[in-house]
């Protein structure tokens, strides 16, 4: 297990030399650069040449990257945003509550309503409130995250006044793009609960259960429910971390201090040294959490742990065979 | 005195006995849109405690969904238990609410399922799946149900430190063990079997039988034997009933059945037996299949496979009649006082 763990770590290095390879690219594809907005109109020529110099945009991309990558490897430094001075760590970790509050508080909100309306949903399959329930989950899903916000916010804001625009430390400023975020989530998340709960419940298992006397209540908890963790865990996972990755639209349109919109702006202002760095520690991020959700496969479904213990013992497998 | 009282045979004994599962008349169908499986037609038998019935019959002759239709667990839909009345030790199985009728599945009565692969919740540590079932019926704490569930493997031959392992480290057999030990954690009155050695090796076989017969006789069980293995029913039933298209065709004590065999199904059943001692012999199957389940003829289900039948078999249902106090066969060829099948070969 431990084994699995820092071979999956490992391989973030050609992961993160691929995305941060790609980024430069990018970077130097898009048209203009960092010193655009530094260009006075009283500047001379010379001066503008200077002031490129300073960011080495006088030689190839590679070099750049190239002097990244060293600093990165030899003194494990991210870089420094080209227009704020700020280290990118500081900026990224100082940012990253805002981002991880508001992903939490939408993931929370979304399995909420999520696991317990799938639930409903395949008790009912194939009847008419299954059918509103999937109107429901298409509704969600179609329905882009910045539309219902701005939606959100034409009601709640502007027209009622009850809750603020932005982010502005309140616990109520959570609210709106928690119900954006959480909304989209819940969709996904619903339909998969509904049929994964659907594919156990032709399972002779639940027979056993029922033939004991188990209530129907907990042949669905105890029986249903934790076999049809995997496929549920799986979808979870993905969407955790995307969202930890950066709720971009939704930081961007509530002004959310987090670290999607500290990415865009990074981006907007061709900033190569902070959109790099941002992007190294989010795809870090990214693959821990997808590591987590592995470990949690094996503390759900003990066939899976097994699996990862009989590759450590190999003499165990004829018998796990059998 | 009681040893002396137990051994005698079903058919000599003066019954004192309570009964405690009584089916009658019971019609059981599967209603889908395009066609209704008539699945179970009318079948009445009884049981008294530590009484062991064989249900015999081909796949698809409806012992399952009768098996099933006692604890009214019919898969609903699309099984629709159309008439008949069980009685489970008086209880009116058909018509308790769903509460009551938790309370008595798993405690009076229990069942072993067929396939000891998939009836084990794999996400549960075996210890645990036993322990629900006492948890449920007994006024015990969960430590106490624990210990109880070690307590059942033990009885069924695995070691109780293996209560904390999950079903995919046990081998078939002994899967099918704790799915025994399931059935019996609540010491039930009666247990049904369902085909319980016939995803297991003969060797298991002979294993997992003998221990149920010790089981059945030491807490004086009742059993339903559901098996196509006629083998099996010698070894473990009094009486036997013999299935075919959702009916009892022949029923009776072993003895009945066994030594006297009145309907030409159970001797087709008989005679494609392989014989041990007369490895040169070929096997004589029956010919033909069972009907289709959705369109059963409206004779006797068996006349189109049966050397014996008349025309009349063909247009007329055969009513069950009694041959001696336990015997019945149903089959209309014996309307003809000196009708007899060519009798079983040895």
């Amino acid at each position: 297990m431990l084994r699995y763990a820092i071979i999956r770590i490992l391989w973030l290095i050609p992961i993160l030399i691929c995305v941060t390879f790609i980024v430069f690219t990018l970077v130097d594809f898009a048209p203009g650069t960092v010193v655009d907005l530094m260009i006075t109109p009283s500047m001379t020529p010379e001066q503008i040449d200077e002031l490129k110099a300073e960011y080495d945009l006088d030689k190839p991309m590679i070099y750049r990257y190239g002097k990244y990558m060293y600093n990165l490897v030899t003194k494990g430094d991210l870089g420094t945003s080209q227009m704020s001075k700020e280290p990118v760590a500081f900026a990224f970790f100082s940012r990253m509550w805002y981002s991880v509050s508001l992903s939490f508080s939408g993931l929370i909100l979304g399995v909420i309503i999520a696991i317990p309306l799938g639930i409903l949903a395949a008790k009912v399959a194939g009847t008419i409130w299954d059918n509103l329930i999937t109107a429901f989950t298409l509704i969600g899903l179609s329905m882009p995250g910045f539309w219902l916000s701005l939606m959100l916010l034409r009601w709640f804001t502007f027209k009622i006044k009850l809750l603020p625009s932005g982010y502005d430390g309140t616990w109520q400023c959570y609210v709106i793009p928690t119900v954006a975020a959480g909304l989209t989530l819940s969709s996904i998340v619903c339909r998969q609960t509904r049929s994964a709960i659907l594919e156990v419940s032709k399972q002779d298992y639940l027979r056993t259960a029922r033939a004991k006397g188990v209530p129907e209540r907990q042949v669905t908890i105890r029986h249903k429910l934790r076999n049809a963790w995997i496929p549920i865990i799986t979808q979870l996972g993905g969407l955790v971390a995307g969202s930890l990755a950066g709720n971009a639209v939704i930081e961007q349109i509530f002004t959310w201090p987090g670290t999607g919109r500290l990415l865009v702006t990074a981006i907007n202002q061709r900033d190569e040294m902070m959109t790099c760095g941002l992007v190294i520690l989010t795809a870090t991020m990214f693959s821990i959490v997808l590591l987590i959700v592995d470990i949690v496969y094996a503390l759900v479904d003990p066939r899976i742990k097994s699996a990862y213990v009989r590759s450590k013992k190999r003499k165990k497998k004829g018998a796990a065979a059998a | 005195m009681n040893e002396t009282l137990k051994n005698n045979t079903a058919a000599a004994e003066v019954d004192t006995r309570e009964t405690v599962l009584e089916v009658k008349d019971l019609v059981v169908q599967y209603v889908l849109k395009e066609a209704t499986v008539e699945a179970v037609n009318d079948i009445s038998f009884s049981l008294k405690e530590g009484e062991a019935i064989g249900l015999v019959g081909e796949t698809g002759a409806g012992k399952t969904t009768t098996a099933l239709a006692i604890l009214n667990l019919v898969p609903d839909p699309p099984g629709v238990i159309q008439q008949g009345s069980i009685s489970v030790c008086g209880n009116d199985m058909l018509n308790l609410d769903v509460k009551e009728l938790q309370k008595i599945r798993g405690k009076d009565i229990a069942m072993i399922f067929q396939d000891p692969m998939t009836s084990l919740n794999p996400v549960l540590v075996v210890g645990e799946q036993i322990a629900e079932s006492v948890r449920l019926h007994e006024d015990v704490t969960a430590s106490q149900a624990f210990d109880r569930a070690i307590e059942m493997l033990e009885l069924v031959g695995i070691p109780g430190a293996r209560a904390h392992d999950y079903p995919h480290q046990f081998s078939g057999g002994m899967k099918q063990r704790v799915v025994i030990a399931i059935a019996l954690a609540c010491n039930p009155k009666i247990l049904i079997a369902d085909e319980p050695t016939t995803a297991l090796d003969v060797t298991i076989q002979a294993q997992v039988l003998s221990m149920m017969n010790d089981l059945k006789e030491k807490f004086n069980t009742a059993l339903v034997m559901i098996t196509h293995d006629l083998g099996v029913v010698a070894k473990m039933c009094d009486k036997v009933a013999v299935m075919y298209a959702g009916r009892i065709i022949e029923s009776g004590t072993l003895e009945d059945v066994y030594n006297t065999t009145l309907h030409p199904y159970t001797e087709g059943l008989f005679n494609s037996l392989p014989r041990i001692n007369n490895k040169g012999s070929e096997l004589k199957p029956i010919p033909g299949m069972m009907p289709d389940p959705t369109r059963l003829p409206k004779g006797c289900a068996f006349a189109e496979r049966c050397k014996y039948a008349t025309e009349r078999c063909f247009e007329e249902r055969p009513a069950s009649r009694y041959v001696n106090e336990t015997h019945t066969v149903a089959c209309l060829r014996y309307d003809e006082p000196d009708f007899h099948i060519e009798g079983v070969e040895d």
